[in-house]
């Protein structure tokens, strides 16, 4: 069996779960209340910030025949989301920043980060991969029922898109060939990080449903 | 103001939180549920190892002239960490790798800052530690129960030689924060800051013994 469906596989309860959940849910049939998305896509831009780091750092440590996969991915991270989708909602629908940040976006990037700086590369590329998967199942999901009329039609475009679909696929097999050149020790810390930040995924949109900051106590 | 002094007024709040929080005010009166304490003794475990990774990555860069103050603050906490594996060693069964939410967002926190940014933010980040547990164990020593079972855990937070330890920490953190830009010194405060709610979550996650995947 390929490490990526075994790590698919065993994430699979959590992947219900963030289906399930009323952040998207409520984005699906496009009830989900309008601070709620704006926060969501404020935490997200902090993540993504982020998130194309790490691609700039496994860039710099894969074998070079996958270098230029991962800097294109740090560059998309940047323009296509942040930039077009980000800008787009903010301006759209008029949302202004909090400046806040939740308990899961601070731990989630924090995570991503150590694991690329720390691990090898092959766990790098595993607590990166979920990010990209769930999104795309996620879209997938939602665009095959949404209407067309749904305010947040444009987020689902995004991760619903061939081009989107098509990068994960690019990354799952490069997660798979990874795998398959490294040692039982490292495929067994591929799948414990896989499964860490598709936990992570579930907490980062119910602390942005639930509009959780990170230092309010009382939250 | 110094930098740490900045971090405690911006935390008094979250200090006195964890102070009255039900964790240490049974550690306090010696009511602590047996269960939760090992919990929280699994959790630190974990933390410790995160905690001296990031000590080394301080020890690679710091300057030439704080290095042996630093050697000293390290050093500092050897009555401590004694205690945390003579606990594991009489009791073996009480070893797990179940991690919590906090757990595993502060020692990523932690982690990520000292590998990532400029030295005086991962010292500030290495910080909270210490101050709050140096402030926890001045406390349990002064108002905890007479014959607490507890003792062996909080006695060695008041320790002349680590109270000396973590002051040199706090000295180096303030001589840093000195020579830093203004804009540093607003993101050592907040670095700081961001521990003492992290170290907040730890002991109520510990206390409710939250699991990580627990979604």
């Amino acid at each position: 069996m390929k490490l990526s469906t075994k790590a698919w596989e065993r994430s699979a309860n959590i992947y219900n779960a963030i289906i399930k959940h009323p952040f998207n849910q409520e984005l699906m049939q496009g009830t989900l209340a309008k601070d709620k998305f704006a926060y969501y896509i404020e935490q997200d831009v902090i993540y993504l910030q982020d998130f194309s780091r790490c691609h700039a750092i496994i860039a710099s440590k894969i074998p070079l025949e996958h270098m230029h996969s991962f800097l294109k991915y740090a560059e998309y991270t940047l323009i296509a989301e942040q930039e077009v989708v980000h800008q787009f909602f903010t301006k759209e629908f008029n949302f202004t920043e909090t400046g806040l940040i939740t308990p899961a976006t601070l731990s989630y990037t924090s995570y991503m980060l150590k694991t690329c700086l720390n691990e090898s590369v092959e766990i790098a590329l595993a607590a990166l991969l979920p990010c990209f998967w769930v999104y795309r199942e996620v879209g997938l999901f939602i665009a095959a029922i949404a209407e067309k009329n749904n305010p947040y039609f444009r987020w689902i475009e995004t991760y619903s898109s061939e081009a989107f679909c098509n990068s994960v696929d690019e990354a799952i097999i490069i997660f798979d060939a990874m795998a398959a050149n490294t040692t039982e020790a490292v495929r067994e810390k591929m799948l414990d990080a896989f499964y860490k930040s598709t936990c992570l995924e579930w907490h980062f949109w119910n602390d942005s449903y639930r509009k959780r900051v990170f230092d309010d106590l009382l939250n | 103001m110094t930098i740490s002094e900045e971090i405690l007024k911006k935390t008094s709040i979250q200090s006195n939180e964890i102070i009255y929080s039900k964790f240490i005010q049974k550690i306090r009166s010696g009511t602590l549920e047996p269960d939760k304490f090992i919990y929280y003794m699994i959790q630190d475990v974990n933390f410790l190892k995160y905690y001296a990774k990031c000590n080394a990555i301080i020890a690679t860069k710091i300057l030439y002239e704080y290095k042996a103050d630093f050697v000293a603050y390290t050093k500092s906490s050897i009555t401590y960490i004694k205690f945390v594996e003579e606990y594991f060693f009489e009791h073996p069964e009480y070893q797990s790798n179940s991690t919590t939410r906090a757990t595993e967002g502060y020692t990523n926190y932690l982690v990520k800052n000292c590998a990532t940014k400029p030295l005086e933010l991962a010292l500030s980040a290495i910080l909270a530690c210490e101050l709050l547990y140096k402030s926890l164990g001045e406390y349990l020593k002064n108002n905890s129960v007479t014959n607490n079972s507890y003792e062996p855990w909080y006695l060695p937070l008041s320790d002349p030689e680590y109270v000396k330890g973590v002051d040199k920490l706090q000295y180096i953190v303030d001589d840093y924060g000195l020579a830093a830009s203004s804009a540093t010194q607003s993101e050592m405060i907040d670095i700081g800051a961001k521990g003492y709610v992290w170290e907040y979550e730890f002991f109520q996650d510990a206390y409710a013994k939250q699991i990580f995947n627990d979604y």
